[in-house]
């Protein structure tokens, strides 16, 4: 792509259009232990989902050059990269690496829109009389990246996030690619349609079966045809075939105060499951902890959600709505055990989830009768303690033994506010 | 999980005297004891965050240049400890 200026951005000569940079993080994971671990330097490794069972989650570019993918199982990784090193995710590392380039980024510009851990959307326009051209300021930005936190990142850029996350995906790793608006029929034209993020195989697949597979072809493809084949999104994947995406930066410190829609945990148990006893001890302990989360965003919910997974992925959601809105985890639990007891289960469990959604906030209903008055006001003393010394400083007797559950860092989780934990 | 094993530091979780400068807000070990050694900090190689509660805890990956050690420094204790070493 051309290393344009401003100049690039303005469609036509007399039209601004926004000048949007996607920052992604190069193979974030890995290059983070690499920088914890000298020993891992230069070396092909991974980090994996965590010592028991999981998947590789981010291979360095050493192991990435033997063919080791995200998503492998360590048996096909290790087929792939015989002298493979794994390492067990640390999240504790990744957020907090995350917070600091949080900072970076904000300093260029107050839209950042964090789109994962490891990826982030800015909207740079009207920067420029203080931090310089577009360009300018992305190579500005891996320049600090590299010196403050010794990682690489790969940069795009261009009028929108559609456009600007297809820059960034061009040249990996330690990329910088600018496409100006004079650029993108020429970028499209022969593009195959899965190069553009929201067209998974799937959209892919059914693309092809009308004979799409270029943006080109997306791009030309009369609206009532795509509108007939996919409904409501057929104007989106014309405007998508013609790199035209108007979806604003949803900035960070708006995502902080975004009321929660619903707030649950699971955990992938380090061996499958199939003792009823056992899993109704881990939707406790889930219970608790997704009580904890409501009470402490103000939050009662009155849906309460069951997940459960067999050892073979078959994955299966029970819902069970409530006459009243609880943020209590004995309530969440007695209805999650409610739902495992109506299903017999066919095979050992491998993962479980609790959620709450339907939520209400900064609304409760005033506890009436003497027993559960008692009960908010224990549960409003342990978190106290909680909040104060640390998880289960303070549990029931019976998670005294509980699950030691792996921490894995949720898609949409947030350095702040309701989708921090 | 052998080649896992191998790489992974082993935890030792015990408290260590630590010689750290603390200026500008920020601190930084400079060498601490373990089994009556030295160890010099040659590199800081990742600092990160925790929160036990509501106490903050620093986290610094530290190498002598053989080793490879995870000391925690408590900042409501003030206290420090060796989490892991390699």
């Amino acid at each position: 792509m051309k290393s344009n200026t401003t100049q690039g951005l303005f469609h036509g000569g007399w039209r601004p259009v926004r000048s949007v940079l996607h920052i992604d993080m190069n193979a974030f994971f890995a290059s983070v232990e690499q920088r914890a671990n000298p020993a891992l330097r230069g070396k092909a490794m991974a980090v994996i989902g965590s010592e028991h069972r999981g998947v590789v989650l981010s291979p360095s570019y050493e192991a990435r050059a033997f063919g080791v993918k995200t998503g492998m199982t360590y048996g096909e990784a290790r087929k792939a990269c015989p002298g493979l090193r794994l390492v067990a995710a640390d999240p504790a590392k990744y957020s907090y690496t995350c917070e600091k380039l949080i900072g970076i980024w904000s300093d260029f510009s107050p839209l950042v829109e964090l789109f994962s851990i490891d990826e982030a959307f800015l909207d740079v326009t009207g920067c420029e009389r203080l931090f310089g051209d577009p360009l300018r300021i992305a190579i500005r930005i891996k320049e600090r990246v590299w010196s403050e936190e010794n990682l690489t990142c790969s940069i795009g850029i261009a009028p929108n996030k559609l456009l600007a996350k297809l820059g960034s995906d061009m040249q990996k790793p330690d990329g910088l690619v600018l496409i100006t608006p004079d650029d993108v029929d020429g970028v499209l034209e022969n593009l195959p349609v899965r190069e553009l993020c929201g067209i998974g195989p799937s959209l892919e697949r059914s693309l092809a079966s009308i004979g799409i597979r270029t943006c080109g072809e997306l791009g030309r493809t009369p609206l009532e045809k795509l509108t007939a084949r996919f409904g409501v999104i057929g104007e989106r994947l014309q405007n998508m075939g013609r790199g035209i995406d108007d979806d604003p930066i949803a900035a960070l410190e708006a995502a902080y105060e975004e009321p929660a829609k619903s707030i649950g945990h699971s955990m992938t148990l380090t061996e499958d499951c199939a003792d009823i006893a056992l899993i109704e001890r881990h939707i406790l302990q889930l219970a608790e902890k997704v009580g904890r989360r409501l009470r402490r965003g103000s939050y009662n919910g009155r849906t309460v959600s069951l997940t459960l997974r067999y050892a073979d992925f078959q994955t299966f959601s029970r819902q069970k709505k409530l006459f009243h809105a609880v943020n209590h985890g004995l309530d969440i639990y007695a209805a999650a055990r409610e739902m495992l007891r109506e299903r017999s289960l066919t095979q050992p469990i491998r993962l479980v989830g609790v959620s709450v959604s339907n939520l209400e906030r900064g609304v409760s209903q005033m506890p009436l009768f003497d027993d559960e008055r008692k009960r908010t006001v224990v549960a409003g003393a342990m978190d106290e303690i909680n909040d104060r010394y640390g998880d289960y400083t303070v549990t029931r007797g019976s998670l005294a033994e509980r699950y030691w559950h792996e921490r894995v860092i949720s898609p949409a989780w947030r350095p702040r506010g309701d989708r921090q934990y | 999980m052998d080649t896992i094993m191998a790489l992974m530091l082993t935890e030792r979780n015990e408290p260590i005297s630590v010689f750290a400068e603390f200026s500008g807000g920020a601190v930084k070990p400079v060498w601490f004891s373990l089994n009556g050694r030295r160890i010099r900090v040659g590199e800081i190689t990742l600092i990160w965050k925790t929160r036990k509660g509501s106490t903050p805890i620093l986290h610094f990956s530290v190498t002598d240049g053989e080793g490879l050690y995870e000391i925690q420094y408590n900042t409501g204790t003030f206290s420090w400890r060796l989490a892991a070493c390699a």
